[in-house]
């Protein structure tokens, strides 16, 4: 005789089958097939990433070298009007960093205006347009201080050398302070 | 009452039918961490329905545009879209089926992204509105490595690999 298999066994099993079935039906499309999107230059992507990453390395280079241009423009400030001494130490220091922080901005800047742009942009006020706004500054600011340093080492010897050196030491603070508002918009 | 007699009851708070995502309520958020901060975006063109079926199984589809998530950086948009190749994958979609009922529910499914199919458990919590909608919220993390995305970096550091989703949604009975 054979034996029954139990009633009980045999509704689970039935209930796993199901639901083994259900999990395994594949989910159907529920929603209509998605517009086509606005096709996008790959390359020009590519392209753009790479110029950004290059930017981002050049500008952090030329941060740095802009923090140590500041520092020995100070010096340099203090060596000629601070005090009697007037050694003329930090001359020659103060015009590589001030031209290698010039060339790194120069570079920099144009490693991001020439990058295609192939995304649209989002409007409004965001991180970005304060970097821009705070680079922009800085870069008014590294053109006045190029012009006026110059001028202030063509005035040796007369009596307002003083006074426009401490109108280039003053502008290079607030270049310097716009260039760490640029970079802390983007990093932080 | 019987635990039997309460999920019953449960699954008769959700009246099977159509649903469908109302995008003027409805959002899709990602966090993404990086060492120095967190980054949250979110979009606001939600797509999606469920379907509610008299057994109680729920089928859904939910998708959104990837341009579509804003983080307040446009610069930082711009460049998640890069490494997600937006081209070609534009859009996140998240297929699954659950079981109907008010409270916490899980939903197995697929989540599409990237070009790459992974099969995630969405916990979520549902609860009928006065008017027939349903809200729903809910949160799971993903793998950005698993789906094949190049994390972005900052100052040469890369993203954390996780990625958490928040999904808040609103569904309004299809008409």
């Amino acid at each position: 005789m054979m034996r029954q298999p139990p009633v009980l066994a045999v509704l689970f099993l039935t209930i796993a089958r199901a639901a083994v079935a259900q999990q395994q039906e594949p989910v159907p499309e529920l929603l209509p097939p998605p517009p086509d999107t606005r096709p996008v230059d790959e390359d020009a992507i590519h392209l753009r990433r790479t110029m950004l990453n290059v930017h981002q390395g050049l500008g952090l280079g030329m941060f740095g070298l802009a923090l140590a241009n500041t520092v020995v423009g100070q010096l340099n400030y203090s060596d000629k009007f601070g005090s009697a001494a007037n050694t003329g130490r930090y001359q020659l220091a103060h015009q590589i960093t001030a031209y290698g922080t010039l060339a790194a901005f120069t570079a920099t800047g144009l490693l991001a205006v020439f990058a295609p742009n192939p995304l649209p942009k989002s409007g409004g006020f965001d991180r970005t347009t304060l970097h821009k706004v705070a680079m922009f500054t800085a870069a008014a600011g590294m053109a006045t201080e190029g012009v006026l340093g110059f001028y202030t080492a063509q005035r040796e010897g007369y009596l307002d050398q003083h006074g426009l050196a401490t109108a280039h030491l003053v502008i290079g603070y607030v270049t310097f302070a716009a260039l760490s508002l640029g970079v802390g918009a983007i990093v932080f | 009452m019987s635990i039997s007699a309460l999920l019953l009851t449960l699954a008769a708070a959700i009246a099977p039918g159509t649903y469908a995502v109302d995008p003027a309520t409805s959002t899709l958020r990602y966090v993404v961490v990086h060492k120095l901060h967190q980054v949250d975006a979110t979009s606001k063109q939600v797509e999606g329905r469920a379907v509610v079926k008299p057994d109680g199984t729920v089928l859904t589809e939910v998708r959104a545009q990837v341009a579509s998530f804003r983080s307040g950086d446009g610069n930082r948009d711009e460049h998640m879209l890069e490494t997600m190749n937006v081209s070609s994958y534009p859009y996140v979609t998240f297929k699954g089926r659950g079981s109907a009922g008010a409270g916490e529910v899980q939903m197995q499914g697929q989540v599409d992204f990237h070009g790459v199919k992974k099969a995630y458990t969405v916990p979520l919590q549902v609860e009928p509105q006065g008017d027939g909608a349903l809200h729903v919220t809910g949160g799971f993390d993903i793998s950005l490595d698993g789906h094949h995305v190049e994390r972005p970096s900052l100052l040469f550091v890369k993203i954390e690999d996780s990625c958490h989703i928040d999904v808040d949604l609103t569904l309004q009975p299809a008409k």
